[in-house]
């Protein structure tokens, strides 16, 4: 984006809270005062492993989780609890790519049946202006302007996000949720649907939200990472610095777990997870840092208190009482090659 | 493992739909339509009054005059039958109707939005099939005498509840399909999803329930008539002239016999139809994904096995490494119309780790399973040859394979959770496997089995025995079976994409555990995996597959710095990880992995590479030796660049 013209809101997430469960049940909390903002034209990273509430966070924004309290603003609106008309009129803004090829589209309707459905709510449109209309956008996500006619099952997994991405392309959207949606392809075709998603963000200016538990992907895709843990913010910044400054233990982690595909690094990384990975104690901690439990650093102050979000040393934003201690720890390691070493 | 792939589907797009074009469907179609149109049409086609007495004509069989023969009264028969298919169809029609109306209505309603009204239709089908049908139809009868019409109004009344649980069940189901939520998220009404995605999914199992309904109505309708409860003399009714010519059966045997026969086409019609129309929803939805076995046209010339020439000179005069514990030679794997993979060779020696790599489709997993001897149905190893410890396996007996299964060759696979029987605890689980490999007591098993937990680095291992596998974690689920593999004593270990399903902090302990086990054990690893940082973290050499082919075997460090080849190459220049710039258009292969049964000539890899030639279409491509330990099938080798490193690691550190 032009540094010169200022960010313009698109998405805003204030302290969302979102719980299952209950009465009787355990409560869980899928998201735990979770803020968070996405301008126009810019991708914004969700990472993080199961369990973590990425997934619920991109829901609620589209209205298909409860939430229980907090504000989504879209465009300056309140959307937390839009009625249903009003999401309706929304969805020609917000849309969405599963992660799922197989499951998100009705293999029981062709694919022009699929992809006409956004042009019946939004766009009055003729029929063979509609026609048009898909043809032109198959053709733009790399596919046959005859495909239209045929089912689901005709095309591969590589081919079926194709469409997905159609579909939510079909009104135009502002923002695009991609939930995991490069997770399920293997990785040659992985890489086309990737460069297919930033052709299209450079040709059409529409920001994401890429929900994905892959660091590697993330960063690639992103110009923000936000890191999450059980429902809660780790670390927030830009996608450079959380990669290669990462300041909080469980981002830190997260690097060192991913394998680097180059065999003399990976030997040197591995020696940094020796050191900074704790397999878990029992019991999920309910009071302090949620993560204080496989914290290589934790001391007493971790689980008695909740670290608030605040700028941390390497230029992100941090919530660790003790993000010098790791930063430390993390650089000294530098053999944590492909991150470690790029701190310097 | 389910081996499909897509063919054009079965029928032409605006053809009939081939379940629809059985000879027995198309019969019950006409059967149904004939009956519908003679009773309409009833005047047009008879000269008989169906209730006018012509008492000379009584009990006449078949003639030119009456084409069916005659009643008791001398009616004729197929007046009677023609005029009668009004009272039945009519009846059918009326309980179809409230049936559908409301089984459907309340069905969907309740599955698509659920709360209160659910639990009232839910509630209300409770009572109703705790309601005697027989009894309230007859009390129907009782209030409104011989009304035939209320008595099918009732029985769809009391069949529709049965119909809305049905529907609704069926409609959770597809409601919690992605696809829904797009369709939310697109801001499609309620109204429009529930007609555009939910009623296509449902309507075929719908009118499957429907046509068996409608047999049943019509079965109730004439039961009726038969007992004298609905239709009464002298109109024509199927049931009533069944009852007349079972009056009459001793004198005339003919009698019976036309209505009879009627009434079981109609019913029999109504059932086949509702079998072909299940069928025709099979087709459409699986949509033509055939199982490898199927026949495959126009791949005539490619279903031989074993291409001559695959393996270059010097590979097939390698000599097999004596101290190697496993060793394929040449093993070729195919269904009885294509191959599946052809000629892989690799060995492995006591504590290596042999990476398989390559994406979906490529023959890793069927490579994997040929060793163990666990292909699944319809695949077989066609030719080559697996030694372990000297043994051949290759064409082994099942009693053979049992020797080796557990106690030489283990295994693992993707999915620990469901690789785990959820009724037994894991102690039982690892126990019972530990008594099949040794003769050691139950308590001395368990205490094996405990010490097994302990191996695979599970905190409080008499803890985790007592637990059910659904009260593990995904990590611990894995570490679980790796213990129950290592209860044989194995010394190779296969490993089938054993963290995919894993966190990736989950997946650094499985790989740390794997490790630990080839040191501390001697385990050797066949460790299949997509992720080439996997590959990179765990292994010693490399064995890239394309296609159902080993393209490239190497070194691990030899595979990365410098693969040879383009596929190798490729597939690990597309990794993000390995990018220049993040936001940056990565290098990409177009197309995809060629499917079974539609491989070229030539090299599998020739049609997406960047460097083909016209002699790599012409022939099979010999697996060649390039440098030190380092195999390629490609011609042009030499042509592969170097990947650049993960960027930007060039950056020391200070």
């Amino acid at each position: 984006m032009d540094p010169a013209t200022p960010a313009e809101e698109l998405l805003r997430i204030d302290d969302l809270r979102i719980e299952f469960g209950g009465p009787r049940r355990s409560v869980v909390r899928a998201a735990d005062g979770v803020s968070l903002v996405v301008n126009r034209g810019e991708t914004v990273g969700l990472v993080g492993e199961s369990g973590s509430g990425k997934t619920t966070i991109g829901a609620a924004t589209l209205g298909l989780a409860p939430v229980k309290s907090g504000s989504i603003r879209f465009r300056g609106e309140d959307i937390t609890h839009a009625s249903t008309a009003r999401r309706r009129a929304i969805s020609a803004q917000l849309q969405v790519i599963f992660q799922d090829p197989y499951g998100s589209l009705n293999p029981s309707r062709t694919i022009a049946q699929t992809l006409v459905e956004p042009l019946l709510v939004h766009r009055r449109l003729g029929q063979s202006e509609q026609a048009e209309a898909i043809s032109t956008m198959l053709e733009r996500v790399g596919l046959d302007r005859s495909a239209g006619a045929r089912y689901p099952a005709q095309f591969s997994g590589g081919q079926r996000q194709r469409i997905a991405i159609a579909r939510a392309l079909m009104v135009s959207p502002e923002l695009v949720i991609c939930d995991e949606a490069v997770s399920a392809l293997d990785l040659s075709v992985q890489a086309q649907v990737l460069n297919l998603l930033l052709t299209l963000q450079a040709d059409l200016g529409v920001s994401y939200l890429f929900i994905s538990h892959d660091l590697s992907v993330v960063r690639h895709m992103s110009d923000r990472i936000v890191v999450l843990y059980r429902g809660r913010i780790m670390e927030v910044g830009d996608a450079t610095d959380i990669h290669d400054r990462p300041a909080h233990p469980y981002t830190q982690t997260l690097l060192a777990a991913s394998p680097i595909p180059d065999p003399g690094e990976q030997r040197q990384q591995r020696e940094f997870i020796e050191l900074s990975m704790r397999p878990a104690m029992p019991g999920a901690p309910v009071t302090g840092c949620r993560f204080a439990n496989r914290c290589p650093f934790a001391t007493a102050i971790c689980v008695a208190e909740d670290p608030p979000l605040a700028p941390g040393p390497t230029g992100t934003t941090v919530a660790c009482h003790h993000t010098d201690v790791a930063v430390q720890a993390f650089r000294s390691a530098g053999g944590a090659a492909g991150t470690g070493a790029r701190t310097a | 493992m389910a081996v499909t792939f897509a063919l054009p589907r079965p029928t032409a797009r605006n053809g009939v739909p081939r379940a629809l074009r059985r000879p027995v469907t198309i019969v019950a179609l006409c059967i149904l339509a004939l009956l519908i149109i003679a009773a309409i049409a009833a005047p047009l086609l008879t000269p008989f009054n169906p209730v006018s007495n012509e008492l000379a004509d009584a009990f006449q069989l078949p003639s030119g005059k009456h084409w069916l023969g005659t009643d008791e009264f001398g009616r004729d028969l197929l007046a009677r039958i023609i005029y009668g298919g009004r009272v039945s169809l009519v009846g059918v029609a009326e309980a179809v109707a409230v049936y559908l109306a409301l089984g459907l209505t309340a069905g969907i309603i309740a599955g698509y939005v659920g709360g209160v009204f659910e639990s009232i239709v839910v509630w209300i089908a409770d009572v109703a099939f705790a309601l005697p049908q027989i009894i309230v139809v007859l009390t129907i009868l009782a209030i409104f005498a011989n009304d035939s019409s209320a008595a099918m109004l009732a029985l769809g009344l009391l069949g529709a509840p049965g119909l809305a649980v049905f529907v609704r069940g069926a409609t959770k189901t597809v409601r919690a399909e992605p696809y829904i939520s797009a369709a939310r998220v697109s801001g499609l009404r309620t109204a429009q999803i529930l007609i555009r995605h939910i009623l296509p999914r449902i309507a075929s199992p719908v009118i499957v329930q429907v046509a068996l309904f409608a047999g049943t109505a019509l079965l109730f309708q004439t039961g009726l008539d038969f007992l004298g409860l609905g239709t009464q003399p002298p109109a024509p009714s199927w049931g009533a002239m069944v009852s007349d010519g079972a009056n009459y059966i001793g004198k005339d045997t003919w009698m019976v016999m036309p209505a009879g026969i009627v009434i079981v086409l109609a019913i029999v019609s109504f059932n086949l139809i509702g079998d072909a129309l299940q069928d025709l929803r099979g087709d459409r939805v699986s949509a033509s994904a055939v199982s490898v076995g199927a026949a495959i046209p126009g791949t005539g010339a490619l279903t031989e096995q074993h291409i001559p020439g695959t393996i270059s000179p010097e590979r097939a005069a390698a000599p097999v490494s004596p101290s190697a514990v496993l060793s394929v030679r040449d093993l070729c794997i195919g269904t009885d119309s294509a191959p599946i993979v052809r000629n892989a060779t690799f060995s492995l020696e006591p504590g290596e780790c042999l990476g398989i790599v390559g994406e979906s489709g490529c023959g890793k997993t069927m490579t994997a399973l040929a060793i163990i001897g666990l292909l699944p149905e319809g695949v077989r190893t066609t030719s080559g040859s697996v030694l372990f410890r000297g043994t051949e396996l290759q064409g082994a007996s099942e009693r053979e394979y049992g020797a080796v299964r557990g106690s030489g060759i283990a295994m693992i696979s993707q999915e620990p959770a469901a690789s785990l029987d959820p009724s037994f605890t894991v102690g039982d689980q690892i126990v019972e496997v530990i008594r099949r490999h040794s003769r050691l007591s139950r308590a001395a098993a368990r205490a094996e089995s405990l010490s097994l937990l302990a191996q695979v680095r599970l905190p409080d291992p008499a803890g985790v025995a007592r637990r059910f596998p659904h009260q593990l974690s995904g990590g611990m689920a894995q570490r679980v079976l790796i213990a129950i593999a290592l209860a044989g004593k194995p010394a190779v270990l296969i490993a089938d994409e054993p963290t995919t399903a894993l966190d990736v902090t989950v997946q650094a302990e499985i790989l740390e555990l794997l490790r630990s086990l080839r040191t501390e054990m001697g385990l050797a690893v066949v460790l299949v995996s997509h992720d080439w940082g996997v590959i990179a973290d765990s292994c010693d050499s490399a064995l890239v597959m394309y296609a159902g082919q080993v393209v490239e075997e190497a070194p691990i460090d030899a595979v990365f710095t410098r693969p040879r080849h383009p596929y190798s190459y490729a597939l690990m220049e597309s990794n993000p990880q390995r990018a220049a710039e993040t936001r940056s258009i990565l290098p990409s292969v177009p197309g995809s992995v060629p499917p079974v049964g539609q491989w070229p000539v030539g090299c599998h890899f020739a049609a997406r590479c960047a460097f083909a030639t016209d002699a790599c279409r012409e022939a099979p491509i010999a697996l060649d030796l390039v440098a030190d330990q380092h195999w390629t099938r490609c011609i042009h080798p030499t042509a592969v660049p170097s990947p650049a490193l993960p960027s930007p690691t060039t950056v020391s550190e200070g």
